[in-house]
């Protein structure tokens, strides 16, 4: 299904913004207008760099490089130390604890590095459409065990689709369906699908825009009358 | 939602496959599921409500009939069948018929 063609079903499906992730986020820029053929761009449509760094040392550089020209910088990995880092840097918006099919781990210093630094955790669902047997329960299983230490510190999680072909995506109520095999609750899983996002959203509006100082300092200017 | 139809028994097979793999099959018994109807691409699917969340997990985890990519999209979940016909006027030939007369 070509990228043209996705847009009806994100339509059908309900869907206004649209995160796409590359790991190439300038190129993405450039051919974002591109995107849908059949004229303009039903969604408003934020550009998330993708990043994958094999240790965590060359995360810092990766990270900087994209937040110069990425809306939002998402890491990806399941090694314990590059979330660590990941978590630690207030730069970084989400992190996709799971690589190529394989969950990670976390632990509580992680899950309180993320909550300070206001990240997100995003569960991905198009690995789970695509697994079967083994691979789908250690999926289910993987993420299911980070939710009670996410929820202790109020980390916030992100239901995203993942998807690689337009057959990946599913409507928010299958979505939150799939949160509630995460072991989210129903509140959560509608949180994970809407207002953890909207909440990224305004935040990122947020720092963008001129009144922003530093977290939690904005310059805030009397009403004139 | 596919490039090409889809049978009925072929869409049962896959939904109870898939449930069976997702809940297991005394997880699939309890949960009640049961294709009602399917034709022109739409149907209703019929289970207990406290397995819901389940089903429709279960249905959203098929992606695949006959070889085809397909997407299951759910449309809305209601109490009654009447009420779920209501929520797609164009489902089926319930939607043909004249409203009951009191």
């Amino acid at each position: 299904m070509p990228f043209g063609d996705v847009a009806p079903v994100l339509e059908t499906f309900g869907f206004r913004d649209l995160l796409v992730f590359s790991e190439d986020v300038r190129a993405l820029k450039e051919t974002r207008a591109d995107l849908f053929e059949h004229g303009a761009c039903p969604f408003a449509l934020y550009a998330c760099a993708d990043i994958r760094a094999p240790d965590a040392g060359k995360l810092p550089g990766k990270i900087s490089a994209a937040r110069a020209v990425a809306d939002f910088v998402a890491v990806r990995s399941a090694d314990e130390k590059v979330m660590r880092a990941a978590v630690e840097s207030s730069s970084v918006d989400i992190l996709i604890p799971s690589e190529r099919g394989k969950v990670g781990a976390i632990n509580h210093i992680v899950a309180k590095a993320a909550a300070d630094n206001n990240i997100a955790f995003a569960f991905e669902t198009a690995p789970l459409i695509n697994s079967r047997g083994y691979r789908r329960a250690k999926l289910i299983a993987g993420y299911s065990e980070m939710v009670p230490v996410l929820r202790r510190y109020g980390v916030p999680v992100l239901l995203l689709s993942g998807a690689e072909s337009g057959y990946d995506l599913r409507d928010p109520l299958t979505q939150r369906a799939f949160g509630e095999l995460f072991t989210l609750e129903p509140s959560e899983c509608r949180a994970a699908c809407a207002e953890n996002f909207q909440n990224m959203l305004r935040r990122a509006e947020l720092t963008e825009s001129e009144h922003y100082v530093m977290n939690g300092v904005e310059i805030v200017r009397p009403r004139e009358e | 939602m596919s490039d090409a139809p889809v049978e009925r028994d072929a869409l049962i097979n896959a939904v109870f496959s898939s449930a069976c793999s997702v809940l297991g099959d005394a997880g699939t018994a309890h949960s009640g599921l049961m294709v009602l109807g399917f034709e022109n691409g739409k149907g209703i699917v019929r289970c207990r409500h406290t397995a819901a969340a389940d089903v429709i997990a279960a249905l959203g985890l098929v992606s695949s009939i006959n070889g085809r990519r397909v997407i299951i999209h759910v449309k809305g979940v209601s109490g009654t069948i009447k009420a779920a016909r209501k929520k797609d006027a164009s489902y089926g030939s319930a939607a043909a018929r004249p409203p009951a007369s009191k």
